[in-house]
């Protein structure tokens, strides 16, 4: 028996050092930016569907805003429809993108954070279906076997506050006003009494899909580009009158703050463009005056926004080009010529009632500001007494 | 009797075919043989007032115009009174330009500044522009001096500096800032710390970005804002990174696009 077990034991050691390696290997999958760093995932039901965002956090990451996205994973499923199918298809994406985490991913369960997100609160309160939410989650426990799991349905007052909480470092949390500038819509905020509790919450009901679209149908019959900007400018102005300048003066935030960010996807994709440079800084610094000049450029010489072109502009040669190539070819995918003027017009709009003669604000456009509040929640989970 | 009655018939239907007949005649007379005399007679005599109210008309009309005139006389020399004002203020206002182009830019060429107020302040207006001044990228009005980087640790709660990259915890970099144009304003000067490997080191990514000099856009560490009177000062920074290589660190300081001092300092 001793010689059976003394044959066998090489074998069980290589299969124990495989399943080790493995696990490992699995946790090693990430080129970490950081020294001490953690890996945390963060996963978020939406309007669209489910997504599911790896993050790195590092030790400084409250002080300087230090996590860094290592990987992003969206399944659309129209959550927000609220039919059978939708709810399926979510259930599905949900429970396998939390596999994907723990399992492929190596990220202990301790580690994955799952909310539902404002947007699906907000559909389901004006439709009376807070049940869907509510079975939605008792399914998903059931099926991963977790009944303890904590799922959170966070409002847009506490969406904007982890946002803020985790993309702004604390040495600007006074004097920063958050906005990100959504697809479908605006919100933001800042915190006036010097705590972090209390969120002035600021609501826009435009955002880039939406100014996009109310100007493709004021286009009519002539879709052209010339047409288009005309009637982009006639959207923005309607914008602007209706809406921005009240909501602006209404937050307060024009004495309180000497920092604007703005995150969300148009954000990311022109600070981008404007700063190829900055391919690895998260926030990228911008004046008002940069953005009219890089408004002009869109409009009238969009070619030289391609990946292309603007790797012809990098001379330094410590930067790295494919990097930078890589990340401008993305944005170019996600938004054509007419979806950035859409934007880019927008956040013009917004920016101008904070642009002063005298007083001058500091503009930022922050690049993941899409999983800032993952940064919070973990945070404010992992220091929970 | 009957002879009679017809008689009578007859007589009354003769007088009165006679009298509409006068009457009509009378009437188309008068009708077609009207006297202007007796018609202006007939005028006055039906409505006297009509000429003394024209004349009031006339009279209130003069007063009308006469006042109409005056307004516009005021108007006018009021007009060219703010023309004298506005050209006055306009000529302040190159002066004031020229002053302002002539402390920034020590040898650029000065633009010409309008006679006095002949010209047409407009016009002027629309022709000039800032562009034909050329700001001289080859002199700077500030001087830097005394340049050093330090490499800094912690021992015993104080902070020491050290020349090994295992120690150092932060960079420390300091510089002497003379101001040598007779200006105050304030003024940036970006900084750039570039790590062995070329990297450009930076504390957070809200603290750095970019700007424009003579060898194209640069990423900075480090941006200070200072009062630019003529006391020479000191200005310092530090930046803190996640690790610290071997090899040289390379501090540059830049104004207005341009390098004005270099220094190196070398971690083990």
């Amino acid at each position: 028996m001793f010689a059976t077990v003394l044959k066998r034991l090489p074998l069980a050691v290589c299969i124990c050092t495989c399943i080790s390696v493995h696990h490992a290997s699995a946790q090693n999958n990430f080129k970490l930016k950081y020294e001490n760093s953690s890996v945390y995932a963060g996963i978020d039901i939406g309007s669209k569907g489910v997504k599911l965002s790896v993050l790195e956090i590092g030790k400084n990451a409250k002080k300087n805003g230090a996590f860094n996205i290592l990987k992003d994973t969206a399944i659309n499923t129209d959550f927000i429809s609220f039919t059978q199918s939708s709810y399926q298809a979510t259930l599905i994406g949900l429970q396998k993108l939390y596999n994907t985490a723990l399992k492929d991913y190596g990220i202990s369960a301790d580690r994955i954070f799952t909310v539902v997100s404002s947007g699906i609160k907000i559909q389901a309160d004006k439709e009376e279906k807070q049940n869907w939410i509510t079975q939605l989650i008792a399914a998903f426990r059931s099926g991963i076997g977790d009944q303890n799991r904590v799922v959170p349905v966070i409002d847009v007052t506490e969406e904007a506050r982890l946002s803020h909480l985790g993309i702004v470092p604390d040495s600007r949390r006074y004097n920063t006003f958050l906005i990100d500038i959504g697809s479908g819509n605006t919100k933001g905020g800042y915190f006036p009494n010097g705590n972090t509790k209390d969120l002035k919450l600021f609501q826009l009901s435009w955002g880039t899909k939406s100014t996009a679209n109310a100007t493709e149908k004021r286009c009519e019959e002539d879709k052209s580009l010339t047409n288009y900007k005309r009637q982009l400018e006639r959207v923005l102005l309607g914008a602007e009158n209706s809406e921005i300048v009240y909501a602006v003066n209404e937050s307060g935030a024009y004495p309180m703050s000497d920092n604007i960010a703005f995150s969300g996807g148009i954000a990311w994709s022109l600070a981008n463009l404007m700063n190829p440079e900055l391919y690895d800084n998260t926030v990228v610094p911008v004046t008002y005056n940069d953005l009219v000049k890089f408004y002009d450029k869109i409009s009238n010489n969009y070619s030289e926004l391609l990946d292309t072109s603007i790797l012809k502009t990098i001379t330094d040669p410590a930067l790295d080009k494919v990097a930078i190539g890589k990340e401008i070819k993305r944005v170019n995918q996600v938004f054509d010529q007419r979806a950035l003027l859409a934007g880019a017009g927008l956040l013009l709009k917004i920016m101008r009632q904070f642009e002063g003669v005298w007083e001058k604000k500091q503009f930022y456009l922050v690049k993941n500001g899409q999983v800032g509040w993952i940064s919070a929640y973990v945070d404010k989970n992992i220091n929970k007494p | 009797m009957k002879d009679k009655k017809s008689i009578l018939l007859i007589i009354v239907s003769f007088l009165l075919f006679i009298v509409s007949f006068t009457l009509l005649w009378t009437w188309g007379y008068r009708f077609y043989n009207k006297q202007p005399g007796e018609e202006a007679k007939a005028g006055v005599v039906a409505s006297p007032a009509p000429h003394s109210m024209r004349d009031s008309l006339q009279m209130l009309y003069a007063a009308t115009e006469k006042e109409l005139d005056d307004r516009l006389i005021r108007v006018s020399s009021n007009t060219d009174s703010l023309k004298d004002v506005l050209n006055k203020k306009l000529a302040e206002f190159y002066r004031l330009r020229t002053e302002i182009a002539a402390l920034l830019n020590d040898k650029a060429p000065l633009p010409q500044q309008p006679s006095s107020s002949k010209k047409d302040p407009e016009n002027f207006i629309q022709k000039t522009s800032f562009d034909n001044v050329t700001p001289d990228k080859t002199s700077a009005p500030l001087t830097i001096s005394d340049v050093s980087l330090a490499a800094v640790t912690t021992e015993n709660d104080r902070e020491q500096e050290t020349t090994q990259a295992q120690r150092t915890e932060k960079l420390v970099g300091s510089f002497l800032v003379k101001n040598n144009a007779d200006q105050n304003n304030v003024s940036e000067v970006m900084v750039i710390v570039l790590q062995p490997d070329g990297q450009v080191v930076k504390n957070s990514a809200w603290e750095s970005g970019t700007f424009q000099t003579n060898e194209g856009k640069k990423v900075y560490s480090y941006k200070l804002r200072f009062d630019n009177n003529r006391e020479p000062r000191r200005l310092l920074f530090s930046l803190t990174t996640e690790k610290y290589l071997k090899g040289s660190y390379t501090m540059q300081v830049y104004f207005n696009g341009v390098l004005l001092a270099k220094t190196i300092k070398t971690l083990t």
